[in-house]
């Protein structure tokens, strides 16, 4: 008998990393429309187990030849800087660990594409962890291709809990 | 005037200092001091260092109550389930177990890993798609 607390989180839409400013917005109604995806997984899982990915990319009108999903892990190293301006971060990111989740080859002209992809998180890895300064982000990125031209990326974080006891 | 000298030690069972996560750790603080300290606790930490700053947490505070001026304190905790000692890139994470005299802050420390298969994590080598 499985508990309550054991039980893995129930797949929902997640959110996307990157917001929409208002300028982001303006920009998008005097340009091409920009793709935009949609994943839906569980938004924590714990190493060792699977994560299961059920993802949609519509192509807002782009010519899109590759879509990859994956799982990405990775370090993120922040310093701050105080002026008399303000506070500035600078970041530096590396990716330790890329799970691949899924792949495809859209047919020509289609307006859209889906797919599904599921991964063990094999440990030993590090699960996620957020310093003041410095973290370990793990996120499902959905990327779209032309050809060998990468035209559109964005990340959904999941949170990764350690090993269940 | 200066401080009076306090010596403090601190001692793991078996001599072992890398733990599975969740484990059992237990040891001796000792301490020799000309007066009793005010305090005295043992404080267990994670720093996650990165390329320019670090982040340092206390997990757990465990206070030693009533300190004589000399002793031998056997204690024993529980460690946490994460974070995961590690080595990356750009961050490395490291376990110390701090033995604190109050209200000076001497201190004595202990590295520690914490890790599955109580070994550090080696992100740089894993570094490649799946």
């Amino acid at each position: 008998m499985t508990s309550n607390a054991s039980a893995s989180p129930v797949p929902r839409p997640l959110k996307a990393r990157s917001h929409s400013s208002f300028f982001a917005r303006v920009r998008r109604l005097l340009r091409r429309a920009a793709p935009h995806a949609r994943v839906v997984a569980p938004a924590e899982v714990h190493l060792g187990e699977r994560l299961v990915v059920d993802w949609r990319l519509d192509h807002g009108g782009r010519e899109v030849t590759n879509v990859s999903v994956t799982l990405v892990g990775s370090e993120v190293s922040r310093r701050r800087t105080s002026a008399r301006t303000g506070i500035t971060v600078v970041s530096e990111t590396h990716p330790f660990l890329t799970y691949e989740l899924d792949r495809c080859m859209p047919d020509r002209g289609a307006r859209g594409s889906q797919g599904q992809g599921s991964v063990v998180l094999t440990a030993p890895a590090v699960p996620t962890l957020a310093g003041k300064v410095n973290e370990i982000a793990w996120a499902i990125v959905v990327e779209a291709a032309f050809q060998a031209t990468a035209i559109w990326r964005n990340e959904f974080p999941v949170v990764v809990l350690p090993v269940r006891s | 005037m200066s401080a009076p000298v306090i010596s403090l030690a601190l001692q793991l069972e078996d001599a072992g200092t890398a733990f599975e996560p969740g484990a059992r750790l237990g040891g001796v603080a000792r301490w020799t001091s000309p007066i009793a300290p005010r305090g005295m606790e043992l404080r267990l930490i994670w720093v996650l260092q990165g390329k320019w700053e670090r982040d340092i947490r206390i997990a757990q505070t465990i206070a030693l109550p009533d300190p004589q001026a000399s002793e031998r304190r056997p204690f024993f905790l529980t460690l946490p389930r994460a974070p995961y000692s590690f080595r990356g890139t750009l961050l490395v994470l490291e376990w110390t177990l701090e033995l604190v005299a109050l209200p000076g802050e001497e201190k004595a420390s202990v590295g520690l890993v914490l890790a599955p298969g109580r070994r550090a994590i080696d992100l740089v080598h894993r570094d490649a798609r799946k």
